[in-house]
């Protein structure tokens, strides 16, 4: 009996110190795998490196745009390098088209800034065998393989039908302002601006009593955007009726200080891409519409660009990306979409 | 034929020292295997930073390689391309060790950029080089101004790298201390289980050996107290303490057995001592009745009587004397034979019998007494005092050519009464005398009176439960005889 007793007793013993030594290997074993090499195990290999440069990192958009672009990818096997302005970079976008060049990606999207050298970039990586992809801004005179986004004449125009729904037929002067990121004359967004001018100052109905006007925000340095909105609203002329932003930081900034000037319901905001923000004040009224660009059409269409330019060596030199304009009737629709 | 050793045949020696180093080995495996993690820890503590310290060495390659270039642009000396061209190769083989794979894991995909973009450059100073040799000056400016582009950036990148290994390994300096400090924490966990179980079994195992000791030492007391039934409980083990119960169980056992064989001889021997004294009683009244049943009266007293009638008839008044005193010796002798006598008694049998034998043999004998008095009414056996006389008288001065002489002295001597027959004949030789003291063989001669001496001494050993009653002195041969008697003073019933 006693015997059994001590048996016994020795036993748990010994399954208590060997359970404990066992946890503890497996314990570090587990925190040794986890510190080790960088977690160089848990990653994935793939064939191909392309990289995607954008002029704002930050921005929701394009962090959106790049997880559909990795997302898309990874199904051809290829891992997308996500470089670009920031904040805190010192580089510009010349810049990072030499490192990527240097760097022998096997692809490039390229959100084209207008900046000075950039096309001469596009065309001696395109020359040296790497395909560059244009995206949502396209640089159609350089030889960039493909250009991947809306249509700009398009947009303008869509731009200009949704200004027109707003405007009321009983006002003598409505303002409108449309704020612009790059000035560029062959620029998307001054295709837009002038889609939307020409447009809105040749309809009779609108013309003479409808005013459009562009407000440039040098881009480059923080916040920019605040300033001018600031100016705008504090300046003695006359306030715009409504704002035009063609840019999502643009749209968050103005529709900030449309809170804090207290000019909602006074001037009407048209928005820019369909974040979180933007499609809340839709749902409220407090903001008229907003534009939604389907993101995942855009991955879709850049990985399919890209690997045709790879395997094929030529590709569409366009893809239309589709977009509506959100307002408060289908917003709930959109929000399931997302 | 190999012999299995079970536990509990082991001696408890062995026991505590099997227990003792189960315990320490225990003990020594566990710490063995929680230092050899320590020991990976602290390794890979170690070598947490190493990566950092690598990529700085990589970072002053690639400024070497950068600024001897420049020197050797500046002022085109051998010696800043020599050395130029050593920092070339040994960033190179540094580059070697960076990641080639596309992943997507930041710091891989850093390190194939920084990798890439080196080559490029590289190869970008060693045109810019050959441009310089080549004295192509609008080149080597070119190309030297789009390396030092490169350098830049690759410089940039690799502190960007650098302070994302910084920020990892920082994590996994944490995630180590951590894990370390849990292992404390096992550690002690570990020891205190193992502290605790060995305990219990220690505790168990001295139980196992205190508990029979102390039912050893109640059962010994118990034992001590006289009780032989009780018996320890009996212990499988073939140890020390099964060894001790065993013989200590058979101690009490063989104690027992013993204690009852002591009682046993203890009562046979009291059974004899009672049956010893019965049968010397009866012995003694059975020599008693014998010894005086060899007293047969010869003479019939009553026709003695008539006799005595018969001579005073005839005027023969000395033959009448004679005749009664004889008639009075039997009558006494056959009246007293079965009971004790008053000294009175004998004394006058003694006198009697002197009388009877000086009319036998014509006053031959002279007879003289000196008694006490006051010890005649003493109780002495009867017929003791007559068959010394005659003895005396048969043994001591029959034979002899001097006048015989006989003395009775009888003193008070307190207690005791002293009793002398002393006569004048042949004596006995100091050797026969010792025979007779020592053991008391006396032979009767067949005209006695039917009492010898030697019934007389074994009556009075008997009736006095004394050996030291009767006692023979002589001087030597011819030179007279003593009896000595000494009683006990035993008043008449």
């Amino acid at each position: 009996m006693k015997k059994k007793r001590m048996i016994v007793l020795a036993g748990i013993g010994f399954f208590c110190i060997a359970f404990m030594i066992l946890l503890t290997y497996s314990f570090f074993d587990h925190v040794l795998k986890q510190i080790g090499v960088d977690n160089a195990e848990n990653s994935h290999e793939y064939n191909r490196h392309y990289v995607m440069l954008v002029d704002n990192m930050e921005s929701n958009f394009w962090q959106d745009v790049y997880a559909c672009i990795r997302d898309e990818a990874a199904n051809v096997n290829a891992y997308v390098e996500f470089k670009g302005k920031s904040l805190t970079s010192e580089y510009d976008m010349v810049d990072y088209m030499d490192m990527s060049i240097a760097a022998g990606v096997d692809g490039i999207w390229l959100e084209y800034t207008g900046e000075v050298g950039l096309m001469e970039k596009i065309d001696e990586a395109v020359s040296g065998g790497i395909p560059v992809i244009t995206i949502l801004n396209d640089a159609p005179v350089s030889k960039r393989s493909s250009y991947v986004g809306i249509n700009t004449y398009q947009l303008g125009q869509d731009y200009a039908n949704e200004i027109l729904d707003i405007i009321p037929n009983d006002t003598e002067t409505y303002k409108i302002s449309v704020l612009l990121r790059n000035h560029e004359p062959n620029s998307s967004q001054a295709q837009i601006f002038s889609q939307i001018y020409n447009r809105i100052t040749m309809l009779e109905q609108t013309s003479g009593r409808v005013v459009v006007e562009e407000i440039n925000i040098p881009s480059g340095r923080a916040f920019e955007s605040e300033e001018i909105v600031w100016e705008l609203f504090q300046s003695e002329a006359e306030q715009p009726d409504m704002i035009v932003c063609l840019n999502e930081v643009d749209t968050d900034t103005v529709y900030q200080a449309l809170i804090d000037y207290n000019r909602i319901g006074k001037t009407q905001l048209i928005g820019y891409y369909t974040s979180d923000t933007a499609l809340d004040a839709v749902r409220k009224g407090t903001m008229s519409k907003t534009l939604y660009i389907d993101i995942r059409e855009m991955g879709k269409f850049s990985i399919q660009a890209m690997t045709e330019c790879l395997s094929d060596g030529r590709t569409n030199s366009f893809y239309s990306v589709d977009l509506h304009f959100v307002s408060q009737s289908d917003v709930s629709q959109y929000r399931k979409r997302e | 034929m190999s012999m299995k050793i079970r536990w509990k045949d082991l001696p408890i020696s062995q026991k505590i020292l099997c227990e003792i180093l189960i315990t320490a080995i225990a003990l020594f495996v566990s710490n063995l295997l929680i230092y050899n993690q320590i020991n990976q820890m602290v390794k890979r503590m170690d070598s947490v930073y190493t990566s950092n310290v690598n990529l700085g060495e990589l970072s002053d390659h690639l400024s070497d390689v950068q600024n001897y270039m420049y020197r050797y642009l500046e002022v085109k000396d051998s010696l800043s391309l020599t050395e130029y061209y050593r920092s070339e190769q040994e960033y190179r083989t540094l580059l070697g060790a960076l990641n080639t794979k596309i992943t997507d894991n930041p710091i891989q995909i850093l390190e194939k950029n920084i990798r890439s973009m080196s080559e490029e450059y590289l190869r970008l100073t060693n045109e810019t080089v050959q441009a310089k040799r080549g004295l192509n000056i609008a080149k080597y400016k070119s190309l030297y101004e789009s390396s030092l582009g490169l350098y830049r950036f690759i410089n940039n990148d690799i502190s960007e790298l650098n302070s994302q290994q910084f920020k990892n390994n920082s994590a996994s300096y944490r995630t180590l201390q951590a894990a370390l400090q849990y292992l404390e924490i096992v550690c002690l966990v570990i020891l205190v289980v193992i502290m605790l179980i060995s305990l219990s079994i220690i505790m168990m195992i001295t139980k196992g050996i205190v508990t029979p000791l102390t039912n050893l030492a109640d059962t010994a007391k118990l034992v001590g107290e006289g009780n032989f039934q009780v018996k320890v409980a009996s212990i499988e083990s073939n140890d020390e303490l099964g060894i001790v119960t065993k013989t200590f169980n058979q101690m009490v056992d063989s104690l027992s057995e013993y204690v009852n064989k002591i009682k046993e001889s203890a009562e046979k021997e009291q059974e004899m001592m009672e049956r010893g004294y019965q049968m010397e009683s009866h012995l003694k009244e059975a020599q008693l009745k014998y010894l005086q049943s060899q007293i047969n009266p010869h003479f019939l007293f009553n026709s003695l009587n008539a006799g005595v009638q018969l001579a005073t008839m005839e005027e023969a008044e000395n033959t009448a004397v004679f005749i009664e005193k004889m008639a009075d010796f039997f009558r006494y002798n056959v009246k007293k034979s079965m009971a004790d006598a008053s000294l009175a008694e004998e004394v006058e049998t003694v006198n009697n019998y002197i009388y009877i034998l000086n009319v036998r043999f014509a006053g031959e004998i002279l007879f003289t007494s000196e008694i006490d008095q006051n010890v005649l009414v003493f109780r002495i056996p009867s017929m003791i005092l007559q068959p010394l006389v005659e003895n005396a008288v048969n043994h001591g001065i029959r034979e002899i050519e001097w006048e015989a002489r006989i003395s009775l002295k009888i003193k008070d001597l307190g207690d005791m009464i002293e009793i002398g027959i002393c006569d004048n004949g042949v004596g006995i030789e100091p050797k026969r005398l010792k025979v007779y003291n020592d053991e008391g063989i006396f032979v009767s001669r067949s005209d006695s009176t039917g009492i010898g001496l030697g019934n007389v001494i074994s009556r009075l050993k008997l009736y006095y439960n004394s050996d030291q009653v009767l006692k023979i002195y002589s001087e030597g041969v011819n030179l007279g005889t003593t009896v000595c008697l000494q009683i006990p003073k035993k008043e008449v019933v």
